[in-house]
């Protein structure tokens, strides 16, 4: 395929693999946990972080990091204190740090940035060094996943249980909430701070109307997201649309014809 | 079976401003089937959840095996607990053996996975409530009394020192909790501590060592014998209000009517 000659192309489609992959095994563990919305916030949150590391002069990337996780982390424990609900404290975030961005952006008068490309996804601009950050960060959130997923899978089927036999609770929580924005700042070169949370979401709802084993829906989510991120950015190459937006409506095509199909076999019962 | 296994010293516990536990005393022996009675709002489920550590009290300490329960490490998996009202996900994609499983997680450990002698103890648990048949499925499709057997087998999976049981026979049928109570039986022949609240009198005379009444204060802990001849019960309930004297049995915590809520 002429596609893969093209270095740029050869680099979008590695880093949109390795996306892909991780926002499907992280999604199912975020649509159990009925995170979606935070993952909502922390991919706005985003904005700001990018935004706040181009002010400051740093690798807005690696600052976004540190940011969303801060941001993932405080939401977390203001839910925990049990001031706020968890959908109240989401919205505050959310549309305050888009706020701090767009702030810190006016400020920085006569900087070229590409905004459209944070917002929506670039892939022209997927550099060796992203390539490397998202290998890195895959590697951890590869590997959290596997080492905690007991762990996990207990603190979300039944958080009181996992408490009495004295599992870090709030360390796992935590935990989770990093990993999505650590995920969320990988793949904003993919798809775009807008459009992320789609990748962690849709096919893990898809997969979850599938199977009624955790590791099943693990596996066909992972196919799922594979497929359509590859798929995707070949469709958006040949038809000259965005890839972030080519992917998302491939993803969600596929999630309604499995629903359809769901509710025409009608065996499973849902989850999602 | 003199060794004591929970300690709870002068625990007082609110929900602001309702006072739900109040200055309660209670010692049970290595060994010892207790069971807990008293009205709804008695505040029993409130002093299980603070044995296990799952509230803390405002005033009071709790002793379990020794230690306070927050020190405890490894040794809180020997704990098996059976929750009146689980929050559990039922639609999670999890099937009945690995829902038992769960149980276990304390015993292997952080980070590492079930071994084939951790089935065998989670198929053996599955055995004692009669649910081996029933190890793939999905746990959403259990009827009610099923899921709480599941729960029961879950605290046995991780073969506990203590059991903690929160009402453990609602909803499961007569002939099951019958069986239930010949299983805690057998485990309190092999000296297993089962502390187990319940509102069926007649049925925990039977078979506990002691029954303690609760009623926001610890009315009183004593056998079973005991507390029915001296119609504590009665009392507890409001039925009639007793009156009981000092010193016939050195703890008996005398109270004239049933403390108004
Ligand atoms: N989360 C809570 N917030 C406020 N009050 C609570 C809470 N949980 C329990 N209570 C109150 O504490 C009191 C004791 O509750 P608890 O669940 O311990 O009673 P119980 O003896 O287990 O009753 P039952 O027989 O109905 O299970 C009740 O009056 C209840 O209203
Ligand atoms: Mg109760």
């Amino acid at each position: 395929m002429e596609i893969l000659q093209l270095a740029f192309m050869q680099r979008a489609l590695l880093i949109g693999l390795i996306v892909g992959a991780l926002g499907a095994t992280l999604g199912v563990f975020v649509v159990l946990k009925r995170l979606s919305f935070m993952g909502a916030g922390i991919s706005h949150a985003a904005f700001g972080g990018i935004a706040l590391g181009y002010f400051l002069g740093w690798n807005p990337i690696l600052t976004a990091v540190i940011f969303c996780v801060s941001v993932g982390i405080g939401i977390s424990m203001l839910i925990e204190s049990n001031q706020i609900k968890e959908d109240t404290a989401v919205g505050v975030f959310f549309t305050s740090t888009m706020a701090l961005g767009i702030l810190l952006i006016g400020l920085k008068k006569g900087y070229n940035i590409d905004l459209f490309g944070y917002l929506f996804g670039n892939i022209l601009a997927v550099s060796r060094e992203d390539l490397i950050i998202s290998l890195v960060i895959g590697v951890i959130i590869t590997f959290s996943l596997y080492f905690f997923y007991k762990e996990l899978t207990l603190s979300i089927l039944d958080p009181e249980m996992a408490r009495v036999i004295g599992l870090p609770l709030n360390f796992l929580n935590y935990l989770l909430v990093s990993l999505i924005a650590l995920f969320i700042v990988i793949s904003v070169r993919i798809v775009g701070i807008i459009l992320v949370s789609a990748l962690l979401t849709i096919p893990a709802a898809t997969a979850l109307r599938w199977s009624k084993n955790l590791k099943k829906v693990l596996a066909i989510s992972l196919i799922d997201s594979l497929g359509c991120t590859a798929g995707g950015l070949t469709l958006s190459y040949y038809l000259d649309t965005a890839s972030g937006a080519t992917i998302v409506i491939l993803t969600t095509l596929v999630f309604f014809v499995s629903l359809l199909l769901n509710i025409v076999n009608r065996k499973i019962q849902p989850t999602a | 079976m003199e060794e004591p296994i929970v300690e709870i010293k002068n625990v007082s516990f609110s929900y602001p401003p309702l006072e739900v536990l109040e200055d309660v005393n209670l010692t049970v022996k290595k060994g010892e089937f207790l069971a807990i009675i008293g009205p709804n709002g008695g505040g029993k489920t409130t002093l299980l959840k603070i044995i296990l550590g799952l509230l803390k009290p405002q005033k009071g300490e709790v002793y379990v095996a020794g230690k306070r329960i927050g020190e405890l490490r490894k040794w809180r998996s020997k704990i098996g607990y059976v929750p009146q009202a689980a929050q559990i996900d039922y639609t999670f994609p999890i099937t009945v053996e690995e829902f038992v499983m769960t149980g276990r997680f304390g015993l292997i450990g952080l980070g590492k996975r079930p071994r084939p002698s951790d089935w065998e103890m989670v198929q053996k648990a599955l055995k004692e409530v009669k649910m081996e048949e029933w190890s793939k499925k999905q746990i959403g499709e259990l009827s009610g009394g099923q899921r709480q057997k599941i729960l029961i087998a879950r605290s046995l999976a991780s073969e506990p020192e203590i059991l903690i049981l929160d009402e453990p026979t609602t909803a499961v049928d007569l002939e099951s909790s019958e069986s239930f109570y010949e299983l805690l039986l057998r485990l309190h022949k092999e000296e297993i501590t089962i502390i187990t609240v319940s509102h069926d009198v007649g049925v925990v005379a039977q078979y506990a060592d002691s029954i303690a009444c609760l009623n926001r204060r610890l009315i009183k802990h004593n056998r079973p014998e005991e507390v029915i001849r001296e119609g504590v019960l009665e009392e507890m309930y409001g039925k009639e209000a007793a009156f009981f004297h000092h010193g016939v049995i050195p703890h008996i915590v005398v109270q004239k009517t049933p403390p108004e809520r």
